[in-house]
């Protein structure tokens, strides 16, 4: 329909001047107009092209492609006149960056918009594997879709935040694509699985992040091992910095471990439980600390202290759930056990520092809530026992009272049917 | 004899002081001469005692709740989770006065039902039959505002629901219910206003009444009931017989209230919340559930007038017509009852537990 109409315009405006929205939706015609016509290729260009932001926000085939639109047939894509038809591979980010990388143009769509992409690009893996004319390596296109470019924001975009893992996965999953690079293949599969892709892709998690968010988007590098800690205290900054004053900091760098993923892995980062702690089956530690080593007990603390944190919560809650069948008011409870669930995620972030003492110093305020909590379930279990109790003993004195005003009726009455003594 | 003269001996220190001063012994005569009829319904008068010592309990834990509560949107919820944690005793004393509220009202239901059955209300105690139903009402009014002041959400919304009811009235709904709420909305003015309703207003006014009312006992006496068979056995003395019975009823009723307290505390809920939405079951106290069935029951119209309006015209209408009850049922045939009064209580008596029973599984 739209198409249609695009032609329609051509013959509509033909003697409208060149200049105007009208103008320009023409120029499109008469592109519109021959390609629409010709093979399935072309048409499928045309079809896309009617969704493609760029045709949204006013742009048509000329603007990237030059020639002459009002000129009719061949003669409209004459070199002279501009044209460049379509950009060879290698040339696509330059031939996007044409605008993208101007600000006084891209100011009229998005002012506060990045002008960066190409500069990053080149710094890239992609760009770096370009220039060296390697043409398998990703452009703009082989992202952001080409004749049916949708802004990033769209959901059906290949580059919006959902889609991005798939997108990477197309060529990064593609084991005979990737062959000659000598990479893994299972990146998508691992973090899918990951902690990361479960919030993005099952739990729909806006914040959670997508490959770019590590990787970046147009400087797509994979970060060194002395860099992964940087990145992923773009989110974990409070871990990061406990990390930086950890002994394990110049350990793993002299070590040349990964930092962060040497116990979290990286692109299938499990959820971290408290069984990544301590000197168990399952621990992190152990893989590096022997029995007697200060790392070796110092892990077996840390976790003895989580564990017997957690148990306190466990135990307070209980009692409080105790107390509140028993119809108790325990309301105070409910916020000391959120203070303790607070204080054990503290604590859990506090083993980046790895050292028992802080761990017990960061701690110590959920033991202090999980004791006031277990004193106040005692003592409303003690109270409903004691509100019985005291129940009993007023129904008793109650009782007795009643007993004895009725034995007084009684006589009362007896006296008085009772007939006068001569 | 010797025995008699020694009772009549005049008393020494303390009696004597008052004696001297008050005649006390003016009123042990009066007393001692006071009866009660024994008949087969002689059961009933005790109703009247029970709803007495439990206004006596409301007025006592009212008070010592007084000692806490602080009215306010900031602070009335606050103040009573205090009570219930807090305080000593408070949960006892906050559950009892929230039972007792209900019981009272149910006792004095009960005493009035049995009066209009006895026919106690015929000339000459049709003021004490007319103040009777003034303090039922009262009584409901108590529960009205007291219902909101713990401030939760289930009181929030009845209130709002149960003031919205006075707006539909013509011309004066719109006053009525920015008086009562002290705002367009149930907003802390509401709060202030039903406070001061439920701790001041109302105990002075109810006071006054019930004074009254006590006094046109003591002047009447007791009713005797008009049955075709009179009873044979002599009256009771009101004192000390009857006055130790009503002791032993009103011990029996302390202890149900420290039952009901203690295994049943009353809840406080969650705090009220204007912003969120109303929550599910919201209904009023159960007194007040037959006429919320009426005004549910009712259709949005009836020809051309407000169902609202005319339930509530309606239920105002009843009031009136159940308050001057006396003036409409004066001439019955002598030891008996006219059969189309007998049928209105049964009629008010049934269609009020049904509709209340509606009500309850309705909310």
């Amino acid at each position: 329909m739209k198409t249609t109409l695009l032609i329609l315009s051509l013959a509509l405006t033909a003697t409208v001047p060149a200049t105007g929205q009208v103008a320009r939706k023409s120029d499109s015609g008469s592109c519109a107009a021959c390609h629409a016509g010709l093979d399935a290729k072309n048409r499928a260009i045309v079809r896309g092209y009617e969704k493609d932001v760029h045709f949204e926000r006013g742009l048509l085939c000329s603007d990237c492609h030059g020639g002459d639109p009002a000129v009719k047939d061949e003669d409209a894509m004459d070199p002279a006149k501009g044209f460049v038809g379509t950009p060879e591979w290698s040339k696509i980010p330059e031939f996007c960056a044409r605008c993208h990388s101007n600000p006084a143009y891209m100011r009229h769509f998005n002012p506060l918009g990045n002008v960066d992409q190409l500069e990053k690009y080149r710094t890239s893996r992609h760009g770096i594997l370009l220039a060296k004319g390697d043409k398998k390596v990703a452009v703009c296109t082989s992202c952001h879709g080409v004749h049916g470019t949708l802004a990033v924001d769209n959901p059906n975009s290949p580059v919006y935040r959902q889609n991005i893992p798939q997108t990477c996965n197309r060529c990064h999953g593609d084991a005979a694509y990737m062959a000659p690079y000598r990479i893994p293949t299972d990146q998508y599969g691992k973090y899918a699985r990951s902690v990361h892709g479960v919030a993005l892709l099952e739990k729909h998690t806006k914040g959670a992040p997508a490959c770019n968010d590590c990787h970046g988007n147009h400087g797509a590098v994979p970060p060194g091992v002395n860099d992964i800690e940087a990145v992923c205290v773009i989110c974990h900054s409070i871990n990061g910095e406990l990390y930086d004053q950890s002994p394990h900091r110049d350990a793993f760098k002299a070590a040349g471990f990964k930092q962060c993923a040497q116990c979290h892995d990286h692109h299938l980062v499990f959820h971290p439980t408290d069984a990544m702690l301590g000197v168990g089956e399952g621990a992190t530690c152990v893989e590096c600390h022997s029995p007697g080593e200060a790392g070796y007990v110092a892990a077996a603390r840390m976790r003895q202290f989580l564990d017997s944190l957690e148990i306190r919560q466990t135990q307070a809650k209980s009692l409080l759930d105790s107390a509140r069948v028993l119809d108790m008011d325990v309301a105070d409870g409910e916020a000391l056990v959120e203070a303790i669930r607070q204080n054990l995620i503290e604590a859990r972030t506090a083993t980046h520092a790895f050292s028992d003492k802080h761990l017990a110093e960061v701690g110590s305020k959920g033991l202090v809530a999980a004791q006031k909590a277990d004193s106040l379930a005692r003592a409303a279990i003690f109270e409903h026992k004691f509100r019985r109790l005291g129940f009993g003993v007023a129904t008793l004195i109650i009782t007795g009272t009643a007993l004895l005003l009725f034995l007084k009726i009684r006589q009362i009455e007896r006296r008085k049917r009772k007939p006068p003594a001569r | 004899m010797a025995e008699r003269t020694t009772s009549k001996a005049p008393p020494g220190g303390l009696k004597r002081w008052f004696e001297e001063r008050y005649g006390l012994s003016k009123v042990r005569e009066w007393a001692s001469h006071k009866t009660v009829p024994v008949h087969r319904g002689s059961v009933w008068y005790y109703f009247g005692g029970v709803s007495l010592f439990l206004f006596i309990v409301q007025v006592v834990t009212g008070v010592l709740l007084l000692l806490y509560y602080r009215v306010g949107v900031e602070s009335s919820y606050e103040s009573v989770r205090f009570i219930i944690t807090k305080v000593p005793f408070g949960w006892l004393i906050r559950s009892i006065h929230s039972w007792g509220a209900n019981l009272m009202i149910l006792a004095a239901m009960i005493h009035m039902f049995s009066v209009f059955f006895e026919r106690a209300y015929v000339k000459p105690r049709e003021l004490t039959w007319v103040s009777g139903f003034l303090l039922l009402l009262l009584a409901m009014g108590f529960g009205f505002s007291g219902y909101l002041l713990p401030w939760n959400k289930l009181s929030y919304f009845a209130t709002k629901v149960g003031t919205d009811i006075a707006g539909v009235l013509p011309w004066a709904g719109g006053f009525l219910l920015r008086f009562l709420r002290g705002s367009e909305d149930v907003t802390g003015a509401t709060l202030s206003r039903f406070f001061g309703f439920h701790a001041a207003i109302l105990p002075a006014i109810f006071t006054v009444i019930l004074t009254v009312h006590l006094l046109f006992v003591q002047v009447q006496g007791m009713s005797q009931p008009h049955l075709k068979k009179p009873s044979t056995k002599p009256p009771m003395p009101f004192f000390p017989n009857f006055v130790l019975r009503d002791l032993l009823l009103w011990l029996m009723v302390l202890n149900l209230l420290a039952l009901l307290a203690v295994f049943f505390p009353w809840e406080l809920g969650d705090k009220a919340d204007p912003f969120a939405s109303a929550p599910a079951g919201i209904k009023p106290e159960w007194y007040f559930l037959g006429a919320f069935a009426v005004l549910r029951l009712l259709p949005a119209h009836i020809l051309g007038i407000a169902g609202d309006l005319l339930g509530v015209i309606g239920i105002g209408l009843g009031l009136v017509f159940w308050a001057l009850f006396p003036w409409w049922d004066r001439h019955a045939p002598e030891g008996g009852r006219k059969a189309w009064a007998v049928a209105i209580g049964v009629i008010v008596l049934l269609s009020f537990s049904l509709l209340t029973y509606w009500g309850w599984r309705a909310s």
